[in-house]
């Protein structure tokens, strides 16, 4: 098993306890973070390098929205290990794969999510230079 | 098969032409659409009700903003097909799985994305209360 299939599966049909469904989502929680560090820093230098382009003054965010979106990103990530304990403990076994569905899921919104001014501030400056 | 399992996957190692895979893609825009839709109006009544929770002002239905919204949930759509023929004529029946994966994950995602707003209000709402 490689280690990406490690990192994004459990084994199927396993039937974890509440703590080790736990112990699985926070030893994800590192990578998650550092993931989206990484994806908030390229949005942040991307769109600064567009927003060059343009006339007027390129910004950096303010410090205190990154950390709103942050604790918010991990409020998020902290329901997954709840909704799957729920899952587990009311649908058992045959519901294993759900937790990691949703960890797999969340993870690349979340990562989506973070790089999607990218595209939309591209997008505003083409309008801005065509029209 | 479910009918749930017939939209969103494709027969594994299967070997679609260019024309079937944007037929593949085609056939699923009209149930995509449905279901940003429904998110979208979802989201528009609940920011509706949060305003009027938190006393503030209730504006009108932003129709300019929901156009641009409408025609980029479909340009980002169209992409879902191109880089699966990619995939396909590059790489062969190995990675066939690669384009139902992306279409799952990016109507995860437009969805997802759509119903953002239902949160960040009810978020707002909460916080309103406490501070």
């Amino acid at each position: 098993m490689g280690a990406l299939t490690t990192f994004f599966f459990r084994t199927p049909h396993s039937a974890p306890r509440t703590g080790e469904i736990w112990r699985w989502w926070e030893s994800r929680r590192l990578a998650y973070n550092a993931t989206l560090l990484a994806a908030g820093a390229t949005t942040v230098a991307a769109v600064f390098l567009m927003e060059l382009l343009t006339p007027g003054r390129a910004r950096f965010p303010s410090p205190l929205v990154i950390l709103i979106y942050a604790v918010l990103a991990n409020l998020f990530f902290t329901l997954g290990p709840i909704v799957d304990s729920l899952i587990m403990r009311i649908g058992g076994r045959e519901y294993s794969e759900a937790g990691p569905m949703l960890f797999r899921y969340g993870f690349v919104f979340a990562v989506l999510l973070t790089l999607l001014p990218i595209p939309v501030v591209a997008l505003r400056i083409f309008l801005g230079v065509i029209l | 098969m479910t009918s749930l399992t017939r939209f969103f996957f494709r027969a594994p190692y299967s070997a679609p032409r260019s024309r079937e895979i944007w037929q593949w893609w085609e056939s699923r825009r009209p149930v995509y659409n449905f279901a940003v839709i429904a998110a979208g109006i979802t989201a528009l009544i609940s920011v509706y009700l949060a305003e009027l929770l938190i006393g503030g002002s209730t504006k009108g239905v932003p129709w300019v903003g929901i156009v641009i919204y409408g025609i980029l949930a479909n340009l980002f759509y169209t992409l879902g097909p191109i880089t699966d023929a990619f995939v396909m004529r590059r790489w062969g029946r190995d990675y066939s799985e690669v384009g139902p994966t992306l279409f799952r994950y990016g109507f995860v995602f437009a969805v997802g994305l759509t119903l953002l707003p239902v949160v960040l209000s009810g978020l707002r709402v909460i916080l309103g209360m406490i501070f």
